[in-house]
């Protein structure tokens, strides 16, 4: 049987929490056919930009007027803006198929049956947005992204390495779309993308769980969806010196990778 | 799905193909349809000396980023820096316009040794 590692962290930088993620698909501490899924939260409000997304749509003095981080994923997509919402990680040490949408498919279902324990039915998108037609991730779906309502509410990107992929999923648990517009340069055309298409469970549901509910609610799903053995974890020591190496070069906050291109 | 027999291939779907004492290489078919949209291409840099496996460039497709990984040994002579503005020719023309990069190998042996289209072909039928 395959293990499963499952990480707590608790609130990071945006640096320290995308450096992690690095070593997550770039150590090769865990052996073949394991996986680590990674709970995190951000110690501040932080944008998060795809690996290869462009830094011209954003607005930088309106950013870094907010003291907003702006940090660059490993994984690829479009801008988040971390408010509130679950964080999470997967990383898979195993062969996976080459098709995104396929790959995907065992996060999806966890997804799927996380937010019908919610009440909530999710749906797929019918066509793929124009994948460059907004900076914001939330303001496009893919057709396997998932839907509530015809509003997207979980956002998911990944990142290949060899024998090795990592996805990188934010749940929405709430959302202030006039910070987010702030971000950008173009705020009414956000904000307008962002009114049609994003939705926060606070937004649908009554009362929001807290996010260790929404944890165990996720854990108790994994067990029964995926049978695998899960042990809660954490970082190996060669994980944490990799992870700081990382935060003290690429993933340094002053480094020009973020803000490059 | 074409699979041209006059090209070499690589198990992490790459195509090579010989011109004189040069390896052409770029993303099979296959692959470039699996992946779907072509949004961003990182090229490798000219000069830069390569071993098989290492990381070489990197496919931005439907919110997933791709490693590249090099098929031989060698050093990188020409990227197709074409596909800076226009990524898309991977999934347009995958074994002409499309092409990434020319790599001068070390050894011809490494050339000679990988898959033909027969090969190829069975692994992604079973993949």
């Amino acid at each position: 049987m395959s293990k499963l590692r499952v990480i707590f962290d608790p609130p990071l930088s945006g640096f320290e929490n995308m450096s992690r993620d690095m070593v997550l698909l770039e150590e090769n501490s865990l052996p073949l056919g394991d996986a680590t899924w990674r709970f995190f939260e951000w110690s501040e409000e932080t944008l998060s930009i795809g690996r290869f997304q462009k830094t011209t749509d954003l607005d930088r003095y309106s950013i870094e007027k907010r003291n907003i981080p702006l940090v660059r994923r490993p994984t690829g997509g479009r801008a988040i803006l971390h408010q509130r919402e679950v964080t999470f990680s997967f990383a898979q040490t195993s062969a996976f198929p080459l098709n995104p949408r396929l790959s995907y498919q065992r996060v999806q279902n966890l997804l799927v049956r996380v937010l019908y324990s919610l009440g909530l039915e999710a749906e797929f998108g019918k066509k793929d947005d124009q994948y460059l037609a907004s900076p914001y991730c939330f303001s496009l779906s893919m057709a396997h992204e998932l839907k509530v309502g015809g509003k997207k509410v979980v956002g998911v990107a990944q990142a290949r390495g060899k024998n090795r992929i990592l996805f990188q999923g934010s749940l929405m648990l709430s959302v202030n779309r006039e910070k987010i517009a702030a971000c950008f340069k173009d705020k009414e055309k956000i904000k307008k993308e962002l009114d049609q298409n994003l939705l926060a469970l606070d937004e649908v549901l009554d009362k929001v769980p807290s996010r260790q509910d929404l944890y165990q609610l996720f854990l108790e799903i994994m067990t029964e969806e995926w049978a695998e053995e899960i042990k809660i974890s954490s970082w190996s020591e060669e994980e944490i010196k990799k992870g700081k190496e990382l935060l003290a070069g690429q993933y340094h906050p002053a480094s020009s990778f973020h803000w490059q291109g | 799905m074409n699979i041209p027999d006059n090209l070499k291939y690589t198990k992490d779907h790459l195509w090579l193909r010989k011109e004189g004492e040069i390896v052409v290489c770029g993303i099979t078919d296959y692959a470039q349809n699996e992946l779907g949209d072509v949004v961003f291409v990182e090229l490798p840099q000219v000069g830069t000396q390569i071993r098989v496996g290492d990381r070489m460039g990197d496919i931005e497709s439907i919110k997933t980023v791709s490693n590249l990984y090099a098929p031989v040994s060698g050093e990188i002579r020409e990227v197709n820096q074409e596909l800076e503005k226009k990524p898309e020719l991977i999934n347009q023309s995958p074994y002409e316009e499309g092409w990434i990069c020319k790599i001068k190998p070390a050894n011809e042996a490494d050339f000679d040794s990988l898959w033909g289209s027969k090969d190829y072909q069975e692994f992604i039928e079973k993949s």
